[in-house]
């Protein structure tokens, strides 16, 4: 049974003030359409009660609520920060880790903050360094 | 600027709740507001994001609660953003 989306109104003021990024909006009420099938996509986690959950689509974060027959966009989309991996000085480790990162976000054990993905790519960014300098010392001697 | 501690909004505990140009303030005691500065300032940007969410949803209970939320179909928001399906 597909569930009806209401939209908050004070959420589609919030969207208006960045329809300077239309394609990101746009993929935002996209995302929003289908929950009307799939109200617990994975990515989206809960957010201090099961039928309240948070949704990031792209730069954006989405709250919603899933009551009997709809499911209420709350408030969105807020900007969100991004993960940037230029700090790790080799292509096949930024790789790897970009790809680890994406099975995570789209797993079911979705961590529910940026933290761990910060420390993911902190420790790759460190990781690089240390072999960059290791070859650097192999090199030398 | 008028003083309106009745009008229905999230819980701000002892907190005195004034009405500026339509908009709510809460006054917070300098003390406290340096405190609490300090703290956003010391935040992470994901413990930013959460409080931000955290404030959004109270906010949003708070209006629902009262019947000042209103929804509208999805379509309906579409419109308005001028971004048909």
């Amino acid at each position: 049974m597909s569930l009806r989306v209401d939209y908050d109104e004070r959420a589609i003021s919030q969207a208006a003030e960045f329809l300077d990024d239309p394609q990101g909006i746009r993929a935002v009420l996209d995302a929003i359409d289908r929950l009307a099938d799939d109200p617990r996509p994975a990515g989206s986690f809960p957010y201090g009660s099961p039928d309240l959950r948070r949704l990031r689509i792209g730069r954006y974060r989405v709250l919603y609520e899933i009551t009997k027959r709809r499911s209420r966009s709350g408030t969105f989309p807020h900007r969100m920060s991004h993960i940037d991996l230029t700090g790790i000085p080799q292509r096949w480790l930024r790789d790897l880790t970009w790809d680890y990162i994406a099975d995570l976000l789209r797993s079911p054990g979705c961590p529910r903050t940026a933290s761990p993905l910060d420390g993911l790519r902190r420790a790759a960014a460190e990781l690089g360094v240390f072999l960059d300098l290791e070859v650097s010392a192999r090199r030398r001697s | 600027m008028t003083a309106q501690p009745d009008q229905p909004g999230p819980d701000t505990g002892s907190y005195e709740v004034i009405h500026l140009g339509g908009q709510a303030a809460v006054v917070v005691p300098v003390t406290d507001f340096l405190r609490l500065r300090a703290l956003q300032e010391a935040a992470t940007p994901e413990d930013l994001e959460d409080a931000e969410d955290t404030a959004a949803v109270l906010e949003w209970k708070a209006r629902d609660a009262v019947g000042q939320a209103r929804f509208v179909p999805a379509d309906e928001a579409r419109r308005r953003l001028g971004m048909p399906r």
